[in-house]
């Protein structure tokens, strides 16, 4: 563009103005594609004012320009502004080149600054609308997996709307948690309350992995900065759009098969003949080989036969019951355009998703309604969302709880029913009715919330002189979320109990609020002197407050007729003893923060840049309050050189360098509250309804931030015609400075308090790599294959001295990746005794299991290789993409296989059992599963390899072509797709999900649906 | 202009950021600072309820107690609760250990909020009329120490032994970074009667119309004193000790439903000392959930134990329409809902039979004084009761131990009774599912339970017990 425009004026340079008088000049502005474009401003600079005038419907304008000046400019938003030179002509028609497009691939949004990504020195990953837009999913995050290099995103839960859980290059923290930190249009939001947030709304994801993008946030931005920009008007005529989308969510396969009824039968029978059991085993205790049924009269022989024949005719599937197929359909109204200077978005959706399981769903009304406005001097945006989410959920969901559906379904025998004769349910008291007993909490319980959330930014600039803008930036994030969590009287189990307030009912309603108001004001200075030395300083200003509070209240006495009420809610008193429950909690924190930030680019080819951040916080002691981060960056355009200028293989290469720094102070990862510094007690304490004062937290007074600083070295290459480009980029992230939070467990003499100091550190070092290759570009067949991944190598480089420490079930320890599974090493199953084997730490076998004998030899949750494939196709009016996600060298315990390969615990108590299980049964047995004179214990065991592939999107589409389009009267857009979410998954894990969030153990987690829709886009 | 513009601009931010900093200064407003957690002899109190609290007999020396000697069985729905422990198969660490390793920490704990509290109790507001609770507080919490400490030794340390160097760390300061080694268990003990001494001393002098159960005082000092002298083998002392108990008459033996409505918190015959829960703590839950289900079952041997006339039978086993199934009636039923029950921690019967142990095994046994406590307490509990006489001091010792088993069932005394007399567990073939943990043999290192692995971790200075 910018030689296009040297050119030009280049060409207009001989035509000198030599008349003193003014001129008067008209034209016509068009867009690239001749169409008219009304209200792009027309202005000359006559001594430091400006005179202009905007163009009318048909584009045409009219100026008297003054005498002596001799160039005028045309500018209208999302186009190139264009500087005309005066010639002899006074007639000027002028096309404009769209440059909405080429700004979204050239900038770089960090939330704070927007830089040309030529003279951005750090990493950054960009997703785009069509990424995110008409993904099926209510919380965007979820759209990660596998499109960004080096970013970790786990599923956690299948639950409509749940966030992801995201992890850019490797874990930095021990007890801090890794959310990435949220910009929305310039403001920071929580990082796990997406369900507000409509992910069609999106214009652009910019993902910030690197320290010289982090250091900007300073105490925020160690976990890395995802930047998500919304939509903006076109400026143009207001267009209406629709778009409509109809699916199914179903269940998708596990490799776990529940036994069946005769297997299951079988199983007790042959537990039984080892170790003896009672009722709970129908197959052994009715069966003729027990001894017992030696010792029965004649009559209640046929009677225990009759008894088991009756069972054996039984074969419950549980998962018939538990799981369901679910819908999902979202409809959305948008109105873009605006007129000149102004542009406005406005979009209202209407998004409905049901789970794979009863209970389980998510609605959201959601508006979001975007303003800009841009003159010469004056820029505004305002970015307004507003949104009501009500979600409903099961009970007990990712627990080891018999009330989870998701375990009951693995573990409920066959042998029971769901239903009896007269149609209720078939529940009772004990393991045999962990299955009936499970839809009876679903369908009597209520388990829901509701949320509003609201994110209103705005972001003001004025240019004070041609090279001076000063700005201000203010925004506010708000959410309340009240719950209501029912337990009906009603429940079988409720009604057994012997609590009276258990036996009651109870209803629990609660109320979290969470704001943060944020006002960040800023003055920037960019020239460019002698169109070679580009120079841009800026000073920023910050200060955040976030307020939360949280009421809880319990109260029991629930008449059923109106469930769900707090108004049903029994008051207590000394006969019916039914004392409602009331706490709750609030607190705050301020943020207080100076920036500055230079950049200078010489000739396009070099260019350095740094900042400096001084943050204050009240989160820490006095002593620490204030903690410095800095960042120093590089760029290097090698296309720009003399002996690459006319490279025909090169397009463009460029070599980044940055190191920089900051902290993690967020309410997601920061695991100390707004006062962790602080020795506390509180008066919550009882003792028999008498309040007691105890200590609540016993503080750390030398507390200051974790400090996570990040070399990055990268490559942006285009090569062969701009066919096959990308990047790849090396890093070594380090928490140092002996900073990294170590859990320092105190003696039990002193209390047995755990405290968190800093002290050790840690390194994650990876690359990463983005190859995008057009295989066919042709003017109507384009197609592109893409892959992308990330390594890293994650390491605790120093406990600061402190002994390593258990974490779940791993064991941090100085020079091993955190969460590093200890486990005592499984040698299998004696086939003489059936006793259970282990190796000891010498590598000998023994049948005891100690604690002792634990090794760290398993690995770890968080696969050190992750990334993503996919191919597009777009030929003419068709489009076609496929995207597969993937992860290897993640190894997981499987907490499910401890109870379904468990005879002791589980199938003695009349529990089912995995078709795999193989329990040792009489000497020379090669077994898996010890004899059932023998428990289980944890070991390695239950450690598998979760690494998987998943196809993670499919997607079918096609556009109406123009030719139709335009005669149609009313539609100037239309597309209809199908796609597919979630299809298939290949891997060795056999439990629910591989994923199930960041954890080193499985639990029994709702598993993440497979999902088939279909939608029409038209624009009116 | 321009130059004025900027100045302006940047003193706008300035003054602006400049009262933000201001805001650093945030104070919490949902707990208390270090400085004004003591501040009145009402937030003392408050302190001495909450290690009052702390004093978790029921789950830490009861289930023990209950899990590794002979008085339960596993139950008919156990689902793997404290079968590991049942099995004999326990470590030191939380897993498989959190049963037997639990009681460390609870002990510990209710010793530093005593000592937290120990330390700002003299300093404390406190008007003319409430200063007389200055010391009643003290005293209180003086004697909420020693029995801390003697839980510690009971279960994490050998038979008393005044040299053995495995005995346990005395804490007289709270200070959370402390990483004290084990005392001797003498040295324990010598602190342990000292603190009793001390607060007996100043805490006032009770009388039948004045003794309260939910506190510590002078009478159930004497109790613990009694019991820590028959743990020590000071025979005369437990004699001296539970003699005063029994002559101050505050409790007296109970019969009939006057003995098992204790049970059920219908009375409080008996209680020397209990720990009260109101709601949510389900003691008996430990055995049967409050839906029912039989975890932790008494053990054949047990029900055996119990003649006809026997009210204990009754108030301790539950039976149901199944045979063999039957559940822990003790800690089972409840005035206020669920398995919640106050935690009987000392009660009168514990005197007789200490008394009467104790007569037997003195230097001179007195085989006359001991069977009269042993008979009064039978008496009390059988019906009709005809007394026995005994011709041996050790006939005598048995009989007593045979009769704590019965009295003191799922009150967490038995395995410290075993250990105590370097007793096996014996159960019976029909309470185990296989013959491995049938027998504990007498002085087996199990006996001993581990010193959980974090705290290993965290103190270099501790060493853990043998055979772990």
């Amino acid at each position: 563009m910018r030689k296009l425009i040297l050119s030009i004026t280049a060409a207009l340079l001989f035509v000198l103005t030599a008349s003193a008088q003014d001129r008067k000049v008209t034209g016509k502005v068009t867009d690239d594609k001749g169409a008219p474009v009304e209200g792009a401003s027309v202005t000359a600079r006559v001594k430091g004012t400006n005179i202009g005038t905007t163009t009318k419907t048909d584009g045409s304008f009219s100026l008297s320009i003054p005498a002596g000046v001799n160039t005028f400019e045309i500018s209208f938003l999302g186009f190139e502004t264009k500087q005309i030179k005066l010639g002899s002509s006074n007639i000027y028609n002028v096309a404009l080149t769209a440059s909405a497009i080429k700004t979204s691939e050239e900038i770089v949004v960090t939330g704070i600054s927007k830089i040309k990504r030529t003279e951005y020195p750090g990493a950054v990953a960009r997703l785009s609308r069509s990424n995110v837009e008409n993904k099926p999913t209510g919380s965007f995050d979820q759209v990660f997996q596998g499109q960004i290099p080096g970013l970790l995103a786990l599923t956690g839960s299948g639950q409509p709307g749940t966030a992801a859980n995201i992890i850019i290059r490797g874990q930095s923290s021990i007890s801090g948690g890794s959310t990435p930190l949220y910009i929305v249009d310039g403001i920071p939001v929580e990082g796990t309350a997406f369900q507000g947030l409509n992910s069609n709304d999106i214009e652009s994801i910019d993902v910030l992995k690197d320290g010289s993008s982090a250091a900007l946030y300073g105490s925020r931005g160690a976990t890395g900065v995802i930047v998500v920009t919304t939509r903006k008007g076109t400026g143009q005529k207001m267009k209406l759009a629709y778009n409509v989308q109809y699916g199914v969510k179903s269940k998708p396969d596990f490799a776990f098969k529940p036994m069946t009824t005769p297997e299951l039968l079988k199983a007790q029978e042959d537990y039984g003949k080892l170790a003896g059991g009672g009722s709970a085993m129908p197959g052994w205790f009715y069966s003729k080989s027990n001894p017992r049924y030696a010792t029965l009269t004649g009559a209640q022989q046929l009677a225990a036969d009759a008894a088991l024949d009756s069972i054996s005719k039984i074969n419950t599937n549980w998962g018939d019951y538990i799981f369901r197929t679910g819908n999902f359909t979202n409809h959305q109204l948008t109105l873009a355009g605006g007129t000149g200077k102004t542009r406005i978005y406005t979009s209202l959706e209407l998004y409905n998703e049901e789970g794979t399981t009863d209970r389980t769903d998510m609605k959201r009304v959601s508006l979001r309604n975007n303003v800009d406005y841009a003159d010469d001097k004056l820029t505004f945006s305002l970015s307004s969302s507003l949104a009501y989410t009500k979600r409903n959920f099961q009970q007990s969901t990712t627990t080891n709880s018999t009330q989870n559906p998701f375990l009951v379904v693995n573990i409920a025998a066959p042998t029971s029913l769901a239903y009896k004769g007269d149609g209720s349910l078939a529940t009772g008291n004990g393991a045999a009715f962990a299955g009936a007993n499970v839809l009876d909490y679903t369908l009597y319980d209520r388990n829901y919330n509701n949320q509003i959330k609201t994110v209103i930014g705005m972001t003001s600039s004025y240019k004070l002189t041609r090279d001076l803008t000063a700005s201000i930036t203010a925004g506010i994030d708000y959410r309340e979320t009240q719950g209501t969590n029912y337990g009906s009287k009603l429940a079988y189990l409720r009604t057994i109990s012997s609590s009276v307030t258990t036996k009651a009912g109870f209803l629990t309603e609660s109320l979290g609020r969470y704001i943060s108001g944020d006002v960040r004001p800023s003055l920037n200075y960019s020239k460019l002197i002698k169109e070679k030395h580009k120079v841009d300083v800026s000073v920023v200003g910050e200060y955040i407050k976030e307020y939360t509070k949280s009421i809880n209240s319990t109260g029991y006495g629930i008449d059923p007729r109106t469930p769900g009420t707090p108004a049903a809610i029994t008051q207590g008193d000394a006969t019916n003893l039914l004392f409602a429950n009331f706490n709750g909690g609030k607190s705050q924190n301020t943020l207080v923060s100076g920036l500055a930030m230079a950049s200078y680019t010489y000739n396009d080819k070099y260019t350095i840049n740094g900042s400096y951040r001084d943050d204050g916080s009240s989160k820490l002691p006095l002593k620490n309050r204030w903690q410095k981060f800095y960042s120093v960056g590089a760029v290097w355009n090698i296309t720009k050189e003399a002996f690459l200028e006319n490279s025909r293989l090169f397009n463009s290469l460029r070599l980044r360098a940055s190191y920089g720094g900051a902290g993690d102070n967020s309410a997601a990862n920061f695991p100390f509250g707004d006062f962790g510094y602080l020795p506390t007690y509180t008066a919550n304490g009882n003792y028999s309804g008498l309040s007691t004062v105890l200590v609540s937290s016993v503080g750390n007074p030398d507390l200051k931030w974790e400090q996570v600083y990040t070399t990055n070295l990268g490559l942006d290459f285009s090569i062969w015609n701009k066919r096959i480009y990308g990047s790849f980029d090396v890093y070594d992230k380090r928490t140092n400075h002996a900073s990294l939070f170590v859990q320092k467990q105190l003696t039990a003499e002193g209390g047995g308090y755990t405290i968190q100091v800093n002290g050790g550190e840690l390194q994650n070092k990876g690359f990463e790599w983005d190859f995008n290759v057009d295989v066919v570009k042709t003017q109507n067949l384009i197609w592109t294959i893409s892959a992308n991944g990330g390594y890293n190598k994650n390491k605790v480089t120093s406990l600061g001295g402190l002994g390593s420490y258990a974490s779940g079930t791993s064991l941090v320890t100085n020079g091993l990746p955190l969460g590093s599974t200890n486990e005592v090493r499984w040698a299998g199953v004696d086939a003489a005794s059936g006793a259970p084997l282990y190796y000891k730490k010498d590598g000998t076998i023994t049948t005891v299991y100690s604690a002792d004998d634990k090794v760290q030899e398993y690995g770890t949750w968080e696969a050190p290789w992750k990334g993503g494939f996919g191919s597009s196709l777009s030929y003419k009016s068709f489009g076609f993409s496929v995207l597969f996600s993937w992860q290897q060298g993640a190894y997981k315990t499987d907490n499910l296989e401890y109870f379904v390969e468990n005879p002791v615990g589980f199938l003695s108590g009349g529990y089912n059992q995995s078709r795999d299980l193989n329990f040792w049964k009489k000497p020379g047995d090669i077994a898996s599963t010890p004899s059932p004179l023998y428990g289980t214990n944890f070991s390695s065991k239950l450690i598998h390899d979760a690494s998987f592939i998943r196809f993670k999107d499919v997607s079918m589409s096609y556009t109406l072509p123009r030719e139709l389009t335009s005669k149609l009267k009313y539609v100037s857009k239309a597309k209809f797709y199908v796609q597919g979410s979630n299809l298939f998954i290949w891997t060795k894990w056999r439990g629910m999900d591989p994923e199930a969030g960041a954890t080193n153990i499985n639990l029994s987690e709702y598993p993440n649906p497979r999902a088939v829709t279909a939608g029409i886009d038209i624009t009116f | 202009m321009k130059i004025l513009k900027y100045i302006l601009f940047t003193a706008v931010i300035l003054t602006v950021l400049g009262s933000c900093k201001k805001q650093l200064d945030v104070v919490p407003t949902d707990v208390f600072s270090d400085v004004n957690a003591f501040r009145t002899i009402a937030d003392a109190q408050m302190g001495t309820y909450e290690a009052y609290a702390r004093y978790g007999v029921y789950n830490n020396d009861a289930y023990e107690s209950g899990l590794i000697a002979d008085e339960a069985k596993i139950g008919f729905d156990n689902a793997g609760q404290g079968a590991l422990t049942y099995r004999y198969q326990y470590s030191s660490d939380a897993t498989t250990g959190g049963d037997v390793t639990g009681a460390y920490y609870g002990y510990y704990s209710m010793i530093d909020q005593v000592n937290r509290v120990l330390a700002k109790l003299p300093t404390v507001i406190a008007t003319a009329a409430e200063e007389p609770r200055r010391n009643i507080l003290k005293g209180q919490l003086l004697a909420l120490r020693a029995i801390a400490h003697f839980g510690v030794l009971q279960s994490y340390c050998k038979s008393y032994s005044a040299t053995d160097a495995k005995g346990i760390p005395i804490m007289l300061v709270s200070d959370p970074l402390i990483q004290p080694a084990r005392a001797t268990i003498g040295a324990a003990v010598t602190q342990i009667e000292t603190d009793l001494n001390d607060a007996s001393a100043l805490l006032p002098a009770v009388t039948p119309a004045t003794f309260s159960d939910t506190v510590m005082n002078q009478v159930n000092i004497n109790a613990y004193r009694a019991r820590i002298a028959l743990y020590k083998g000071d025979y005369q002392k437990a004699v001296d000790y539970s003699t005063l108990v029994i002559n101050s008459a505050v409790k007296t033996l109970a019969t009939g439903t006057g003995y098992s409505d204790i049970w059920t918190d219908n009375n409080m015959n008996e209680t020397l000392f209990r720990i009260r829960y109101s709601t949510g703590t389900n003691v008996g839950a430990l055995w049967t959930t409050t839906s029912g289900l039989i975890y932790i079952a008494p053990s054949d041997k047990l029900i055996a134990t119990y003649g006809t006339g026997d009210i204990r039978k009754a108030a301790f086993i539950g039976t149901t329409s199944t045979p063999g199934k039957n559940y822990v009636n003790k800690f089972y039923t409840s005035p206020r809902g669920g398995r919640v029950l106050d935690m009987k921690a000392c009660r009168i019967s514990e005197m007789y039979l200490i008394r009467a142990e104790a007569y037997a095994k003195l230097a001179t046994p007195n085989i006359t004084a001991g069977a009269a406590d042993l008979n009064a307490l039978r008496a009390a509990r059988i019906s009709p009761y005809t007394a026995v006489t005994f011709a041996t001091a050790t006939d005598l010792v048995n009989a007593v131990l045979d009769e704590r088993y019965k009295e003191l069932c799922f009150e967490g005394f038995r395995l410290f009774d075993l250990k105590r007399n370097n007793l096996p567990v014996q159960r019976n073939a029909s309470d185990v599912t296989a013959s491995a943990w049938q027998t504990l043999p007498a002085g087996n290192y199990r006996f001993v339970l581990p010193i959980p692995q974090s705290e290993l971790l965290a103190n270099p200075n501790m060493v853990q017990n043998d055979g772990y």
